[in-house]
């Protein structure tokens, strides 16, 4: 791990990770702001009024009639997987494939520090940023969710469904940071690191659109996350999350690997 | 120092380097002389251990370029052919981050550097020019003190004053037993620099030699404006190769010494000298066609 790299990481980056808290806390809120414990289906009879397919296609349901099901039904469903998967691509692009597209990892790879160690440590800091914007979100969510509706929130749930969350971002992180990393043509680099965790999205949304198209979530790995497996909660469920993790690891150390032995044009 | 053994790495033919072989003793300045596209900035990437070759080796101070990269860096001052630096600070954040990622505290060379290029290190990188960049480039690369120096194409941006005073500083660093291996496409520079120089084109070794007896076997063509007509007949070509005539205009070539012919000009009225700048690949094609002579 190198601290003066972490230290120009954190300069470079910070201003990004506020924006995404904020965005991400804005929709959480106004989502949260939105429960009507004595009209608890007035959300669904919301929804109903725009197109189905749309509605299918985000995900959006009630997964049971509490606080809990809710929030995990309208916030963890589709609104997880869009804004910090945007952020986990600009930044895996923003520490790796951008430096190495313009040529600037030049004066990061000839210092006195070995490759892996240079890789490692924005691996560490993507991973970093990640879990410091979900612990965010979810202790600021938690804290405003109490303030509004006093021992209504089943905190245990609550907290599953963020670590859920958060080991889907492992995987999605890992994912990006290997495209970002190990593709050679430098011109192709910022469009895989788009293509394939967006890709993933589009068919994690078309799975749920239409029966027929069903089959697609064995396609995409972010359906192993499932709210739905915590109401009530399933054993799948942590199965499940430790197969992101463990994916995520894979890539990852892949990721590493390769970046320490392959060409660079700088 | 730089020891460069059978190194090839090809990228299609004629593009890359091809058995390159040739070693920088310590303390000389060696210059690394091809048109562009020659492979120059391919040799340099391998020695900085960006790139695995196809085959062959290389080694600075007896280590491995690409496996103890990190090792050679601590000694090393890096000029790259084309510089991108973090476009989100300014120059002065940039020298702070890389002295502490070579952990660098004596900022004495630093501050020395700055005042001797004229350098305003305060100014945003991204609003800096070409020549600004570079000179950032050079701090980088010296402000370290390392004891070998790489640079490709370190002058490149720099206007002429820059360039003799870069000059400078690369003799300054010599005479302080520093290695410096930097590479040019422009004969004159390497010339004016290096103690020795090697030539490759397409990727091959052409020739390897001391810059004194290229020097001695170069021609230089002097365009001669004679005052008049008359002046210009008068002038006596006898041993020298008249390439041009115009008018009162005399375009000649000289190879080896020149005194002769200074000595001859002194003798007639003249508006004005020029010696005509020579591409690289001229000076090539000379050298060779003087080769074949022998």
């Amino acid at each position: 791990m190198n601290k003066a790299l972490l230290k120009m990481n954190t300069k470079s980056s910070y201003k990004l990770w506020i924006v995404f808290l904020l965005i991400l806390l804005f929709y959480k809120l106004v989502i949260i702001g939105m429960f009507d414990p004595d009209n608890i289906e007035a959300m669904d009879e919301f929804m109903a009024l725009m197109p189905e397919e749309f509605v299918q296609a985000i995900g959006y349901q009630l997964l049971d009639l509490s606080l809990t099901g809710y929030i995990g039904g309208y916030f963890y469903t589709f609104l997880i997987l869009m804004f910090p998967l945007i952020f986990t691509i600009m930044l895996s692009f923003r520490l790796v494939g951008k430096y190495v597209d313009d040529g600037s990892m030049a004066y990061l790879i000839a210092t006195p520090h070995k490759r892996s160690t240079i890789i490692i440590t924005q691996a560490f800091f993507l991973l970093i940023a990640v879990f410091l914007l979900f612990l965010l979100m979810s202790i600021l969510g938690l804290i405003f969710t109490i303030a509004m509706f006093p021992n209504q929130l089943a905190i245990g749930k609550y907290a599953l469904l963020n670590a859920g969350a958060l080991s889907l971002y492992v995987f999605i992180a890992g994912l990006s940071f290997f495209c970002s990393t190990v593709f050679n043509e430098t011109k192709h680099t910022l469009g895989l690191t788009i293509a394939f965790p967006v890709g993933f999205l589009l068919f994690d949304m078309l799975t749920d659109v239409n029966d027929r198209l069903h089959f697609l979530r064995y396609f995409t790995p972010y359906s192993l996350f499932s709210p739905d497996k915590l109401f009530p909660v399933e054993t799948a469920f942590y199965i499940q999350s430790l197969a992101l993790i463990l994916m995520g690891a894979i890539l990852f150390a892949l990721a590493i690997r390769i970046f320490t032995r392959k060409n660079l044009t700088l | 120092m730089i020891d460069v053994r059978n190194l090839t790495k090809s990228y299609g033919p004629k593009r890359g380097i091809f058995d390159l072989s040739f070693f920088v003793q310590e303390g000389e300045i060696f210059g690394f002389l091809g048109p562009n596209g020659a492979g120059k900035t391919t040799t340099i990437r391998q020695l900085l251990g960006f790139i695995h070759p196809d085959n062959g080796s290389a080694y600075i101070h007896g280590l491995r370029v690409f496996e103890d990269a990190h090792i050679i860096q601590k000694d090393v001052g890096y000029i790259a052919g084309e510089i991108a630096f973090f476009d989100h600070m300014t120059g002065d954040e940039f020298l702070r981050f890389q002295a502490e990622m070579r952990g660098m505290n004596d900022f004495s060379r630093y501050n020395n550097l700055i005042e001797l290029l004229e350098f305003n290190p305060k100014t945003s990188i991204r609003k800096m020019s070409k020549g600004t960049k570079q000179k950032l480039a050079i701090v980088a690369a010296f402000m370290h003190d390392p004891s070998i120096y790489i640079l490709d194409e370190p002058t490149s941006g720099l206007d002429p004053l820059m360039q003799s005073k870069f000059v400078q500083l690369v003799h300054k660093e010599k005479k302080r037993g520093k290695t410096i291996l930097m590479s040019s496409h422009n004969f004159e520079e390497v010339e004016r620099t290096c103690d020795r120089a090697l030539i490759i084109k397409h990727g091959e070794k052409m020739v390897l030699e001391d810059v004194n007896a290229l020097k001695q076997r170069q021609r230089k063509v002097f365009v001669v404006h004679f005052d008049t007509d008359e002046e210009r007949r008068r002038f006596n070509t006898e041993g020298f190769t008249v390439e041009n005539t115009r008018n009162n205009e005399l375009e000649i070539a000289v190879s080896g010494d020149v005194n002769e012919f200074i000595k001859r000009l002194s003798k007639c009225t003249l508006k004005g000298i020029d010696i005509k700048k020579q591409s690289l690949e001229e000076v090539f094609m000379e050298y060779y066609k003087d080769d074949e002579h022998e």
